[in-house]
C-alpha cells in the first residue's frame, strides 16, 4: 500500500525536480563560487550601498503597497459579502476584471492618467487646485500606484470566502454585549479572518516584491527595484551570475519575509484568544 | 433587571405585508414572558427589535418607562442568547464571558472574579481554557448564557436557545435556565416554538401568530383557557364546533345540535372546541347533558391510549381513550363532553 502510494506520487516528485529543483540549483551553483572565495559574490552585491538602497526600495515599495491593499481591501471584501448575492456577483466581476487584462495594458492605462499631460493632472491644473503638473510618474509613487490596482483583487479574492461565511449573529452578541461597530470590526471581525488575511498579505507582498512589469513601465531609470536590477544585469549587462546571485537575495528576502509576518499574525492571535 | 414594555409595535419589509402588527405586552420586573409561535410568525424578528438589531416602523419599547427606541444596541445593556449561540470562534470560554466586561471597562480584577463566580454556576470553571469548537451543543449553550449574565444585564433575551438541542438535554437546561434566571432575578424574555418548554419556565406566555399576539396569559390561562381557535390548536384542541346561534346563555347550537357549556365567559364565541382525551366516549346511551350517537370509523393507537374518530351529529370527532374499553370499526357508541371542558372561543 505505501509503496503505491510512492509510486503514483512519483510524476508529481518528478516535474518537481525537472522544474523547480533542477533550475534552481542551476542558478545556486555557479553563483556560490564565482571570483574569490566561497559567497564573495554575495558579500560584494550586499556590501555595496547602491545595492542596499534598492534591496531597501523594494521592501518599501512592497510593505507600503501591501498596508494599502490591506486598507482598501479588507473594508471593501467585507463590503462586498454583505451585499445581496445578486449584487454581489456583478462587484465581484467588477473587482476581477483587471485580472482579465494584459498587465501591460494595466500599466499604460496608468501612464495616461498620471503623466505630466495625463488626465490627473490636467484635471487637477483646470480646477487651479495645482499651478505646474506633479510628477505623479515614473517613481516610487507611480510603482505603488500600479502595484496597488493590481494586487486588490488578489486581496479581496483570498478574503471574500471566508467573509461570506462568518455568522452575522456573533458581531450581534458584540454588538449587544455593549462593542461599538468599530470595536466589533477589530476584535471580532477581524480575528475571525487572521488567517486569510495572512494568505492575502502574503500574495500580495511577494507579488510586488517580485513583480516586473509595473516597477518596468511605471517605475524611474534611477528607482531601480531588486526585479528590474536583475533584468538589466541579465539583459543590458549581460552578467547573468550577478542577475542569479540578486535572484538568490530576493527570494531569501521574500521568504524571510513571510515567516516574520507569519509569525507575528500568529501571535497576535494567540495573545487575543487568550486576553 | 427592569421593567419591559413594547407599545403598538409595527413592522412590514415590503410596505405591503405586515411582519408584525400591533405588538404590545408588558414584562414585570424578574419575570420570564415567553413568545410561543410558530416558525415565520416574527417571534425572532419582535425579539430582534427588542435588541435594537432591527427597526420596527412603528412603536415603541420602554425599559422602566423609558422609550429606548434611540438608543442604539450596544448602549442598551442586554444580554442575548442566540439560537446558534454566536459565540466568538476565536476566543476562550474565558475570553467570551469576559468579553461584555471588557466592553464595560471593569478592571482586570473584577472581571477575573466575575468570569469565575459565572463560570461557577453555568458549570463550566473547568473549560475555560478551551474554545467554542471544543465545546459539545450543550457546553456552548451555557458559555453563551454565561456571556449574557456575567454582565449583570437590564434585560436578557433569548432566541430559541434550546432548539439546537437533543430532547434530554433540552428539559435539563430549561431547568438550569429557569433556576439561574430566578437565583439573579433577570426579566428575560424567551422566543421558542415548543409548547413544553414554553410552559415549563414561563411566567407569562405570548402566544403569536401572522405577527400577532393571539393571547397573552399564564401558561395555565394559554393551556385550560384558549380564547382563539389558532391558540386552541396550538395546545393541543382538536374538536371545533362552529357556533351556529346562542340558543340559551350557556346553550349553543352547533350542526343543529345543542352544546351545553359550563364554562364562565362573557364574550359571545364563534366556536366551541374540547380536547380529544375530555370527551367520554361509552356504549350505552347514559342520557346526560352533552351526549351524541357516533359511529367509530377508525382508531390509531398513541401509545397508553388509542385515538378514535367518531363520526357523529356534531360532525367528526376525535376522541382519546385508554384502553380499558376496545372498540372497533363500525362501532355504535356515545360520547359526552364534560361541560365544564367545552371552551368557547372568540375566534
Amino acid at each position: 500500500m505505501k509503496k503505491r502510494m510512492i509510486l503514483l506520487t512519483f510524476p508529481g516528485i518528478l516535474a518537481l525536480l525537472l522544474f523547480v529543483v533542477f533550475p534552481m540549483v542551476q542558478i545556486i551553483i555557479p553563483t556560490l563560487s564565482g571570483q574569490g572565495s566561497f559567497g564573495s559574490l554575495y558579500l560584494n552585491f550586499l556590501k555595496d550601498t547602491y545595492n542596499q538602497r534598492i534591496i531597501l526600495r523594494t521592501l518599501w515599495i512592497s510593505l507600503l503597497t501591501t498596508i494599502i491593499v490591506l486598507i482598501i481591501g479588507v473594508p471593501l471584501s467585507l463590503w462586498i459579502a454583505r451585499m445581496h448575492h445578486r449584487i454581489k456577483k456583478i462587484l465581484i466581476l467588477v473587482i476581477l476584471f483587471p485580472m482579465l487584462t494584459n498587465q501591460i495594458v494595466l500599466n499604460f492605462a496608468w501612464i495616461i492618467l498620471l503623466g505630466k499631460n495625463g488626465i490627473i493632472n490636467h484635471v487637477l491644473l483646470s480646477i487651479h487646485l495645482i499651478s505646474r503638473p506633479l510628477s505623479l510618474l515614473y517613481n516610487n509613487t507611480s510603482i505603488v500606484i500600479g502595484s496597488v490596482y493590481l494586487f486588490i483583487p488578489i486581496m479581496v479574492v483570498s478574503l471574500l470566502g471566508s467573509l461570506s461565511h462568518l455568522n452575522i449573529e456573533v458581531e450581534e452578541a458584540a454588538t449587544v454585549l455593549g462593542a461599538h461597530p468599530s470595536t466589533t470590526f477589530f476584535k471580532i471581525i477581524l480575528p475571525q479572518i487572521s488567517t486569510d488575511i495572512l494568505t492575502g498579505v502574503i500574495w500580495v507582498f511577494s507579488w510586488t516584491m517580485t513583480s516586473y512589469t509595473t516597477p518596468q513601465l511605471l517605475g524611474g531609470n534611477d528607482d531601480l527595484v531588486m526585479s528590474t536590477l536583475i533584468y538589466q544585469q541579465a539583459m543590458t549587462v549581460q552578467n547573468w551570475t550577478l542577475a542569479s546571485v540578486i535572484s538568490i537575495v530576493l527570494i531569501i528576502i521574500s521568504v524571510g519575509c513571510i515567516l516574520i509576518i507569519r509569525s507575528l499574525i500568529k501571535l497576535l492571535d494567540r495573545r487575543v484568544a487568550h486576553a | 433587571m427592569a421593567e419591559v414594555t413594547i407599545k403598538n409595535l409595527e413592522l412590514s419589509y415590503d410596505k405591503k405585508h405586515d411582519v408584525l402588527s400591533d405588538l404590545s405586552m408588558k414584562v414585570k420586573n424578574g419575570e420570564l414572558v415567553s413568545i410561543l409561535g410558530p416558525s415565520g410568525c416574527g417571534k425572532t424578528t419582535t425579539l430582534r427589535i427588542i435588541a435594537g438589531l432591527l427597526k420596527p416602523d412603528h412603536g415603541n419599547i420602554l425599559v422602566d418607562n423609558h422609550d429606548i427606541g434611540r438608543t442604539p444596541v450596544y448602549k442598551r445593556d442586554f444580554g442575548m442568547v442566540f439560537q446558534s449561540y454566536a459565540l466568538f470562534p476565536h476566543l476562550t470560554v474565558f475570553s467570551n464571558v469576559a468579553f461584555g466586561l471588557k466592553m464595560r471597562h471593569l478592571s482586570r480584577h473584577e472581571i477575573q472574579n466575575k468570569v469565575k463566580q459565572v463560570l461557577e454556576i453555568t458549570n463550566l470553571t473547568n473549560l475555560a481554557k478551551r474554545f467554542p469548537s471544543e465545546l459539545s451543543g450543550g457546553q456552548q449553550q451555557r458559555v453563551s448564557l454565561a456571556r449574557a449574565i456575567v454582565v449583570n444585564p437590564r434585560v436578557l433575551l433569548m432566541d430559541e436557545p434550546l432548539s439546537n438541542l437533543d430532547a434530554k438535554l433540552r428539559v435539563e437546561m430549561r431547568e438550569d435556565i429557569r433556576s439561574i434566571q430566578q437565583k439573579l432575578h433577570i426579566t428575560t424574555i424567551f422566543v421558542t416554538h415548543d409548547q413544553q418548554e414554553c410552559f415549563a419556565i414561563s411566567d407569562h406566555v405570548a402566544v403569536m401568530n401572522h405577527g400577532k399576539f393571539e393571547q397573552i396569559g399564564t401558561p395555565q390561562d394559554i393551556y385550560y383557557h384558549p380564547q382563539t381557535l389558532f391558540v386552541a390548536h396550538f395546545v393541543g384542541y382538536e374538536n371545533f364546533f362552529k357556533v351556529e346561534k346562542q340558543i340559551e346563555n350557556n346553550e349553543y347550537q352547533v350542526n343543529h345540535q345543542v352544546i351545553h357549556t359550563d364554562f364562565d365567559h362573557s364574550y359571545e364565541p364563534k366556536y366551541l372546541t374540547i380536547r380529544p382525551n375530555e370527551i367520554d366516549l361509552h356504549q350505552h346511551k347514559n342520557n346526560q347533558m352533552n351526549e351524541f350517537n357516533g359511529k367509530v370509523v377508525n382508531f390509531s393507537f398513541l401509545g397508553g391510549s388509542y385515538r378514535y374518530m367518531i363520526q357523529t351529529d356534531l360532525g367528526l370527532l376525535q376522541v382519546d381513550q385508554n384502553d380499558k374499553d376496545k372498540f372497533d370499526v363500525n362501532d355504535s357508541v356515545y360520547v359526552s363532553l364534560n361541560s365544564q371542558l367545552v371552551i368557547p372561543l372568540l375566534k
